[in-house]
């Protein structure tokens, strides 16, 4: 399956195996879930919800620097 | 996958302890150990002048928003203090998002800048090597004046749990007993403003949760000098290890105060007046006057 992920202002699409959760797409991508929150389909929501094909999903950085 | 409460959508999961919350949970929950911190610490008494330092970013409004919320109820007058170190790019975004949280909850706010305090922007400071370490000296002097200024018994900032524990493990690492204890040992001074930290035990990540859900819209953009900093090269492995043994932050901070009782004992600098300002300091100048020397 295909989801569209936003990291800031970039946005891409990530293919991955069906049934991953948010989770998985976040180990993929090499970002350490305790510093990101996530919205899936403009949603806050937990990183274990598994994914669908299309899901739209933004990472959102929860720290700060400086 | 629900909330332990209703069963209703979670929000947040809270590893460390298994439980999932839903939104209304999840503020109930952060609202009660915001008030249990300021209780078990005795932060607040009726009747009070706060200061709040506020840099527009989603800890010091968060913080803001709870006294404000607690405040009412206690008689506490507020007064936010931000500071414009004149970060192109960077703090022109929180301060117009700390003036509009101020004028919305009608909180009166004072904006202080390194230009006009010490003659040149944080960016003019930055070419001539200056650092976090001397940006947060600067900062804190001015917030420690204005505080004092407006006849503050205290100053709040929004230091949350990651900070705490950032702090302790550089102190741990460089060996540095005497800041240490200061973190816990407030300097006894007439002319410093005794702080507050009462986000202190909640994780930067629930405060971003809570932030996000009460609609703050926080500017995300990090400090551009932030980068390259001891404190960000310690924030990554703690990030690391919390991310493998979930509740690590908490340990880490529940160890520093076991070690409390056996720091006791440890000599002190003694603070002195300094003698250009007269504010405390542990050498005859202060760090602040000693960087605008050299300014």
């Amino acid at each position: 399956m295909e989801v569209s992920v936003k990291i800031r202002r970039e946005e891409k699409s990530v293919i991955l195996d069906e049934g991953s959760t948010i989770n998985d797409l976040l180990k993929k991508l090499g970002i350490n879930r305790e510093t990101v929150l996530i919205r899936r389909n403009g949603k806050l929501c937990i990183e274990e919800e598994v994914l669908n094909d299309r899901d739209s999903v933004e990472i959102i950085p929860a720290i700060s620097g400086g | 996958m629900r909330c332990n409460k209703c069963g209703g959508r979670p929000v947040y999961f809270q590893r460390y302890s298994g439980q999932k919350f839903c939104e209304t949970h999840f503020k109930d929950y952060f609202e009660y150990k915001f008030r249990r911190t300021i209780k078990k610490y005795r932060m607040l008494e009726r009747d009070e002048k706060i200061a709040v330092a506020l840099s527009g970013g989603k800890d010091s409004i968060t913080a803001l928003y709870l006294l404000n919320k607690i405040g009412e109820r206690m008689g506490i007058s507020l007064y936010a203090i931000a500071v414009d170190e004149g970060i192109k790019g960077y703090r022109e975004k929180t301060l117009k998002n700390a003036e509009k949280f101020c004028k919305k909850y009608n909180i009166p706010l004072h904006i202080l800048s390194f230009r006009e305090y010490f003659g040149k922007t944080l960016d003019e400071m930055q070419r001539e090597s200056m650092g976090c370490y001397n940006c947060g000296v600067l900062r804190r002097r001015l917030l420690n004046d204005k505080s004092r200024e407006l006849g503050a018994s205290k100053l709040a900032t929004g230091h949350n749990l990651d900070d705490e524990v950032q702090t302790i493990m550089m102190n741990y690492i460089r060996g540095d007993l005497e800041r240490l204890i200061r973190l816990h040992k407030s300097v006894d001074h007439e002319k410093f403003v005794k702080r507050i930290k009462p986000l202190s035990e909640l994780p930067e990540k629930e405060v971003a949760v809570y932030a996000t859900l009460q609609g703050f819209n926080a500017p995300l953009e990090e400090c551009p000098y932030s980068a390259n900093s001891f404190r960000e090269d310690i924030k990554k492995i703690i990030y690391f290890l919390e991310n493998e043994n979930p509740g690590i932050k908490y340990s880490i901070l529940r160890g520093y105060q076991k070690l409390q009782p056996y720091l006791e004992n440890y000599s002190l600098r003694e603070i002195m007046n300094c003698k250009i300002c007269g504010n405390p300091s542990s050498s005859e100048m202060c760090k602040a006057c000693q960087l605008e020397m050299y300014m």
